[in-house]
């Protein structure tokens, strides 16, 4: 479903990524670990549009999507979740969610699509009218997944989406992605949290420096000894 | 004259004028808060406006169709002027893109001298035949109650349209964080020419209300209401809608109610005052009434 191959971006003169290259099936759960500063947003901003790379390609679909911008990966049913979730703090919940399909026209659909949002999120339905910058972090959290969901993406990327949350709320992030993964949504996960990452994910890529230094199945990943040493704490 | 009919006619002398602020305000914050732009050719939309509506008249025209092809125009020149001007320099300083501004100003106001000659034009249309009626020996004048009445109306339909349409929750949604809406899949470039169509659009009617109630235009016409709405603007909270509003009455009433109140040897320095009035909230409250954010780099 999405080929990046020798992926390069710059910010301004400083190459972030040398090349990177990776796929996702359709249906499946990948996770790109690495540490902080290896590239993965920037990967995957370069994806999702709001990067240019200045080399490699992004294949999705069977089209070529490095080109594009946001609004247009989005059309085609790319849909990022962002670090530090960005939700629209003077909107409220239910606006930020009826963003999330401002491109979408069947508003009985988009209706039904909020109720199932709702439903994967509890927390926010006492909230719908509540602005989202007085949300707690983890309600923001499930805020943010849930406009991402609302676009009805055929690829969902998640860029961290368990930083800073309480280890209950981490969970709970982790069973919606669970939920999804069974609805077989393909979800590109990013997180620092690897051993969560690697529970879920079917297959895994390491990222360092701007390069793609491992990759294998989640399982493979798991008890490799770089991994371990340097990702899930020895 | 009784004291409370002079009040009742300086309010809403003060109404009206706030009004017409209100109106031209509400453009340059809507560009604002998408754009980080404060767009001081604002003004020359409104002096557009009024020519077009007064040659279309001048033409034979009826006129409600000049009045409603003069005030389209300005919305289209408001389109023009973003995609010409502005739009090339998306992602430049605000430094920049201000500077460019003022030679938008410099560009249009001169360009209207060559065009319509530097004269005053006598600008008659909703020039009553009977300026003024009186209610209980307070003299209204015609003008001020169509101003009112219509902005007033103008305004509920601006709140319904931020509040409950899709392009109207988007472009909040884009004054709040442009790399999340780019994200969600929001069309920039159709936000950016929204806010400046229906920025253009009350600029054009405010223009027909400024240019009525002084009777007369000329091609710099434009100058002192844009600075008057940014100072409205400042005094609400630069980039808020309901501050720009709240900043036009605002600046009407201290206006007139200055004027009202002081000797009149104190009169010609009605300008002075409002200047006063900006430095002062620049100084006390800079971000104005409703301002909460700092002003930062977007786009």
């Amino acid at each position: 479903m999405l080929q990046v191959t020798g992926l390069e971006v710059f910010y301004g003169n400083i190459q972030a990524l040398h090349g990177v290259s990776f796929r996702v099936a359709a249906g499946e759960t990948v996770t790109i670990i690495g540490s902080n500063g290896a590239g993965k947003s920037t990967t995957l901003m370069a994806i999702a549009g709001l990067l240019k790379p200045r080399k490699g390609q992004i294949k999705y679909c069977g089209r070529q999507v490095e080109k594009l911008s946001a609004y247009q990966t989005v059309r085609l049913g790319i849909s990022l979740c962002p670090e530090g979730r960005r939700i629209f703090a003077s909107l409220s919940v239910h606006e930020n969610l009826t963003m999330g399909a401002v491109q979408r026209r069947d508003r009985k659909a988009v209706r039904a699509d909020i109720d199932w949002v709702l439903s994967l999120f509890p927390d926010l339905k006492s909230r719908l009218e509540q602005s989202g910058g007085t949300l707690s972090g983890g309600q923001q959290q499930m805020l943010a997944i849930g406009r991402a969901l609302m676009s009805r993406p055929k690829l969902l990327i998640l860029d961290e989406p368990s930083l800073g949350l309480a280890p209950v709320l981490v969970n709970q992030i982790f069973n919606v992605i669970a939920a999804l993964k069974n609805e077989n949504t393909t979800v590109l996960l990013v997180e620092q949290n690897a051993r969560r990452a690697l529970e879920i994910a079917d297959r895994g890529y390491v990222i360092e420096t701007g390069r793609i230094t491992l990759e294998g199945p989640s399982a493979a990943l798991k008890n490799n000894e770089r991994v371990k040493n340097a990702y899930l704490g020895g | 004259m009784s004291p409370t009919a002079y009040f009742f006619q300086q309010f809403l002398n003060a109404l009206s004028l706030g009004s017409i602020y209100a109106l031209v305000t509400i453009g340059l914050a809507m560009v604002f808060s998408i754009l980080r732009l404060i767009n001081f050719a604002h003004g020359d939309l409104m002096m557009i406006g009024s020519y077009a509506i007064l040659m279309i008249w001048d033409a034979g025209a009826p006129g409600w169709v000049a009045i409603l092809a003069g005030v389209a125009i300005s919305g289209v020149a408001g389109i023009i002027m973003e995609r010409v001007c502005y739009r090339p320099l998306r992602g430049s300083a605000e430094m920049t893109t201000l500077l460019t501004s003022f030679a938008v100003v410099v560009l249009l106001e001169n360009g209207a001298i060559l065009l319509f000659g530097p004269n005053t034009r006598p600008f008659g249309i909703l020039n009553f035949s009977h300026p003024t009626f009186s209610i209980y020996s307070t003299l209204i004048s015609k003008i001020d109650v169509v101003t009112v009445i219509l902005t007033l109306t103008i305004l509920l339909l601006t709140a319904l349209f931020i509040k409950r349409t899709t392009m109207g929750i988007a472009m909040r949604a884009v004054a709040d964080d442009l790399t999340a809406s780019h994200l969600v899949g929001i069309h920039l470039n159709r936000v950016i020419v929204s806010a400046f169509f229906i920025g253009s659009l009350f600029a054009g009617l405010a223009g027909l209300l400024w240019s009525a109630r002084a009777g007369k235009i000329y091609p710099l016409m434009g100058f002192i209401p844009v600075v008057k709405a940014f100072v409205a603007a400042v005094i609400g909270g630069f980039g808020s809608i309901p501050g720009a509003v709240i900043g036009g009455y605002v600046l009407g009433f201290a206006e007139v109610f200055l004027i009202a109140l002081l000797p009149p040897d104190f009169q010609g320095y009605r300008d002075a005052f409002v200047f006063v009035l900006l430095i002062f909230i620049l100084l006390i409250r800079p971000q104005g009434i409703l301002g909460a954010k700092a002003m930062e780099r977007r786009i």
